[in-house]
């Protein structure tokens, strides 16, 4: 190697380059998932507050948050079982309630086609809401896939530290804090903003808005399966407006 | 033990989800007309999940109170005027609290 090629710190350009890139992935991913990190505290500490509520040890909500990685699932499962369902139903419901992340699994595929298949199984572990979102608006062509791999890490770190932080918190202290507080709206807002920021087209919103009607109206009939059934059709109905725009 | 046993259960079952596309090898041979549609499950899943939060009480239909309406949409608008996801309790949480003071 030619000594003009070295910087003064010793490192080669390509080898700067790589820390730099390194840096670069991980530093605007932690710059991009605060904001969504944030939200993710009150949210966590309801689920905590919900799961202590079940007559559920600490130490199992927690190891449950930890694997299972979904909040709305976990409310949706702590209440099956509070309400006297059983533990298949209980977890059925989880199941369904998570039936979305099958559309969210598509992107991620999409997104890190050229990951190694086992890495891809291992990556897809942490693949909630936030993520997807965060990643859709982040992820371009010009980003390589050792850059995105690295960016998902690391939002993935922040993310998933922060919920299983605050778990515990809201575990222990949910349940004295007064009613008026509202935890319970901690989920609604954080997912309500997250919708302002992710409609931006005509078809964004009558996507989003379909989906809404949906889910509302095909709830009583469908249950758990509502979700999914109001996604798909959301999407088929923005997808028109799509085409029809160009 | 048998919370443990849930929480597996679930966890299980989601899983298999998140790498379904994966695994089935879907998600890798999508056309610029399915990608074009990916940009639209975020804001169906989103407004699909705050709608069931606020009009379902599990699957039976329930009006929503007025500050819980207002407050989220209160959140949504302010996020995106200002583009920041933090806004969201910043402006949610204290139209919550005031319209549940004088509701």
């Amino acid at each position: 190697m030619d000594p003009e090629d070295v910087p003064a710190g010793g490192r080669s350009m390509s080898a700067v380059s790589v820390v730099d890139r390194r840096v670069g992935a991980a530093g605007q991913a932690v710059r991009d998932v605060a904001p969504l990190a944030l939200p993710i505290a009150p949210f966590a500490m309801a689920v905590g507050a919900a799961t202590a509520a079940a007559d559920i040890s600490l130490v199992a909500g927690w190891l449950g948050a930890a694997i299972l990685l979904a909040g709305s699932a976990q409310l949706v499962l702590t209440e099956t079982l509070v309400s006297g369902g059983g533990l298949f139903a209980a977890a059925g419901a989880a199941i369904l309630v998570n039936a979305r992340f099958a559309m969210y699994s598509a992107g991620f595929a999409h997104w890190f086609a050229e990951v190694p298949r086992w890495k891809r199984l291992l990556l897809a572990i942490p693949l909630v809401d936030q993520q997807f979102l965060l990643l859709q608006r982040t992820f371009t062509s010009d980003h390589d896939v050792s850059w995105r791999v690295r960016y998902y890490v690391t939002a993935s770190a922040v993310l998933v530290g922060a919920y299983l932080s605050f778990f515990p918190v809201g575990y222990l202290v949910g349940n004295i804090l007064p009613s008026g507080v509202g935890l319970e709206m901690a989920g609604p807002l954080a997912f309500a903003g997250m919708l302002g920021s992710a409609v931006r087209r005509r078809a964004d919103a009558v996507a989003a808005i379909g989906g809404a009607i949906v889910v509302v109206l095909a709830s009583p009939v469908l249950a758990g399966l509502a979700l999914p059934v109001a996604a798909v059709v959301g999407v088929a109905v923005g997808a028109r407006l799509i085409g029809e725009e160009g | 033990m048998s919370a443990l046993l849930v929480f597996a259960l679930a966890a299980g079952g989601t899983y298999l989800i998140r790498i379904s596309m994966v695994v089935s090898g879907v998600g890798e041979r999508l056309d610029s007309t399915w990608t074009a549609r990916l940009s639209l499950i975020a804001p169906t899943m989103l407004s699909a999940i705050v709608a069931s939060s606020l009009f379902l009480d599990r699957t039976d239909l329930i009006l929503p109170a007025a500050a819980d309406v207002v407050a989220v949409i209160a959140a949504a608008l302010a996020v995106r005027r200002s583009g920041s996801l933090a806004v969201a309790f910043v402006v949610g949480f204290p139209v919550y609290w005031s319209l549940g003071l004088v509701l």
